[in-house]
């Protein structure tokens, strides 16, 4: 009995210990954005407690949170929608060569992302001259590039899903009178839905907090909130970066744990 | 309820023949079990009149009227498969009801015919629960009642009992043979499983390397199986080679290794003195008799071969004896628990000559006939390769 007890304590203890080393960083920034006292850098512990530094958050963070938000979202829809589609070709199609398809789909995880915003960039900057178009530090070549970056997550958590599934449902819910697309939209659909919103999340949060392939698609005057926090921290550090951080931190914890409690992320199909 | 025709279906995947002109009529109202090992070929029959799969040659008739080119969701079929494939995401309710909801039928009349349908497969408060919250037997009464819920025309069945163990099996073949009865669904059944098709088939199409080999009622089939085949694999079937030497009294006289084994002449198999032949006599049908025991053996009527007792074995109902009556050779026998014959003991195998069945001799190592054992190197027959089990009678004895 004694020693189930120690047992158990030492693994509450290392479990502890695991969280306190993940936590920690964001714990330190955001006690230092509530000190209220210094201005020139962060400070830990906080000698003062306030919210100085929230009310003097600069419009530039808002207008940038407001992009990184827009992009990140229409990118992950887009990617959702494409991951579906490429997904279900990869694992339900009957073309040859799935093997080369699937890793074909994780190229953009394997390429450096600084390489991919060069290439981005150099990209839009052809297309600008051949079409006219200007994709550089825009919405749309936000989006295009974060759809490139996000889509294989989506393709992976609904391909890893539908491969479990029995191809006797399809044809179960034909048997029973669906046409494809209904067969689609009340079976297939349903059922990777959860799968397919984790695999949107991650294309959201790596769209969200990237900065090395943004870095590349933005401009002085057009830029997402990663990067504008990075560029603060670089060249002209001010508390209010902590508060604007913290608050991005607070964020995600919250709509993560939204749609935790409204889709479930790991709800597996029964 | 429609009538099923196929005819002269075919199909080929990766140039090899899957099945080879199958044809087939399943009337009105009757169930039809399509038997045979795997890869025999009865599940791409099924699945070609599901839909599933287009075949390459003939058609498929429900009513007279040609569905080969229907696609399965207009063909107003039920089905119900051996992994159930029920929703995961719906529950019992939701599953049941799921063709009337796709088909557009108004909620009240769902919910009307879903109780119904849990009613008649006894599980009525289930309608909440999810699948995966079911044994694997009430999954696959949820998964019949969904293939019934919207009157189908047809009811296909791919293995259905294939996943449930014994005692449900049996459990389940009863309530399926009640549901089906009841509702007088035609019905087209895949299944390996001989006692299934046997306890529970108006008809069997018994199939083989993509065709039919034998197509009849389940006593048709037993009592008079058409080929070695048929014999050995619906029930169990001893073989004995030998070669025809006389024909008397529409009788056929056989030489074999171990003497004279007599069978009646019937109409559907002729042969001609000289041919070799496989005999095929049923466990059910030997006696073991001491030797000496009867004057009588070498009647008319009475075929009798002297062996010895290899093994015994209880198998509950009956004590089921090995007898080797040639060299490598054993008959197997259904016995009463109380027959005393000991291992090893030399014994006599008795049957009625009306029990025996001749087939032309073919070798066939799938079925348990296989490469010849020669006994005196007579140039006609083959040499073995390995244990023969088959050895036909020597040619000096005829």
């Amino acid at each position: 009995m004694r020693t189930d007890i120690i047992r158990r304590r030492i693994a509450y203890s290392i479990l502890l210990a695991a969280y306190a080393f993940l936590i920690s960083p964001l714990i330190v920034v955001a006690a230092a954005s509530l000190d209220t006292g210094s201005t020139f850098a962060a400070r830990f512990p906080p000698l003062t407690v306030g919210l100085r530094w929230y009310l003097e958050i600069p419009g530039k963070y808002w207008q940038a949170l407001s992009v990184s938000l827009t992009a990140a979202a229409i990118a992950s829809v887009i990617s959702g929608a494409l991951g579906v589609m490429a997904a279900l070709g990869i694992v339900r199609g009957k073309v040859p060569g799935t093997e080369l398809l699937r890793a074909f789909f994780r190229i953009p995880l394997q390429i450096p992302l600084v390489v991919t915003g060069v290439v981005f960039l150099q990209f839009y900057y052809g297309f600008q001259t051949l079409v006219g178009l200007e994709l550089a530090a825009t919405l749309p070549g936000l989006i295009i590039a974060y759809v490139f970056v996000g889509t294989p997550y989506t393709v992976g958590t609904v391909a890893a899903l539908l491969e479990r599934l029995s191809p006797r449902l399809d044809e179960a819910a034909a048997i029973l009178g669906c046409s494809r697309w209904q067969t689609f939209w009340l079976v297939t659909f349903p059922i990777i839905r959860p799968s397919l919103i984790a695999g949107m999340l991650y294309a959201f949060v790596v769209a969200f907090g990237d900065v090395p392939l943004s870095i590349f698609l933005s401009s002085p005057s057009y830029t997402t909130l990663p990067v504008e926090i990075f560029q603060t921290l670089q060249f002209d550090f001010n508390p209010t970066v902590l508060a604007v951080s913290t608050l991005v931190a607070v964020m995600s914890v919250i709509s993560l744990w939204m749609i935790q409690r409204l889709v479930g992320l790991d709800m597996v199909p029964r | 309820m429609a009538r099923v025709t196929i005819e002269q279906l075919g199909k080929r995947f990766g140039g090899e023949t899957v099945i080879d002109h199958v044809s087939l009529d399943v009337k009105e109202g009757e169930f039809v079990t399509l038997l045979g090992p795997s890869g025999c070929g009865k599940t791409t029959t099924l699945r070609i009149v599901a839909g599933f799969l287009s075949p390459d040659t003939g058609c498929v008739c429900f009513n007279g009227a040609d569905v080969t080119r229907v696609p399965t969701q207009k063909r107003r079929l039920g089905m119900v498969f051996q992994d159930y494939a029920l929703f995961p995401h719906l529950n019992v309710a939701d599953n049941v009801g799921f063709a009337l909801r796709a088909s557009g039928t108004p909620k009240a009349d769902i919910g009307r015919r879903v109780r119904d349908l849990l009613a008649l497969i006894r599980l009525p408060s289930v309608g909440d629960r999810f699948p995966a919250e079911l044994s694997g037997g009430q999954q696959q009464r949820i998964a019949i009642a969904r293939a019934l819920a919207h009157t189908p025309a047809v009811l296909l069945m791919d293995e259905p009992l294939g996943a449930l163990d014994l005692k449900l099996r049996e459990a389940m073949q009863n309530e399926l043979h009640a549901i089906q009865r009841q509702l007088g669904i035609t019905t087209i059944y895949v299944t390996h499983d001989q006692e299934e098709a046997l306890s529970l088939s108006d008809r069997i199409a018994l199939m083989r390397r993509g065709k039919i080999e034998q197509l009849g009622t389940p006593k048709e089939i037993y009592g008079r199986p058409a080929t070695p085949f048929s014999a050995f694999f619906l029930g169990k079937i001893n073989f004995l080679a030998g070669k025809l030497q006389n024909v008397y009294k529409n009788t056929y006289v056989v030489a074999t290794e171990r003497g004279i084994v007599r069978a009646p002449v019937r109409p559907d198999a002729a042969f001609t003195v000289g041919d070799e032949v496989l005999i095929a006599v049923r466990p059910e049908h030997l006696r073991i008799a001491n030797p000496g025991a009867r004057g009588d053996v070498s009647s008319d009527l009475v075929n009798s071969l002297k062996g010895r007792v290899l093994r015994q074995k209880f198998i509950g109902k009956v004590l089921q004896f090995e007898v080797e009556v040639t060299e490598g050779r054993t008959f197997v026998i259904d016995g009463s628990v109380d027959w005393v014959s000991e291992p090893g003991s030399a014994i006599e195998v008795t049957w009625n000559v009306a029990a025996t069945n001749l087939y032309p001799f073919a070798i066939d190592p799938e079925i348990g006939v296989d490469e010849v054992r020669t006994p005196q190197g007579d140039p006609a027959v083959r040499a073995s390769t390995g244990e023969g089990r088959i050895v036909p009678a020597a040619r000096a004895t005829a």
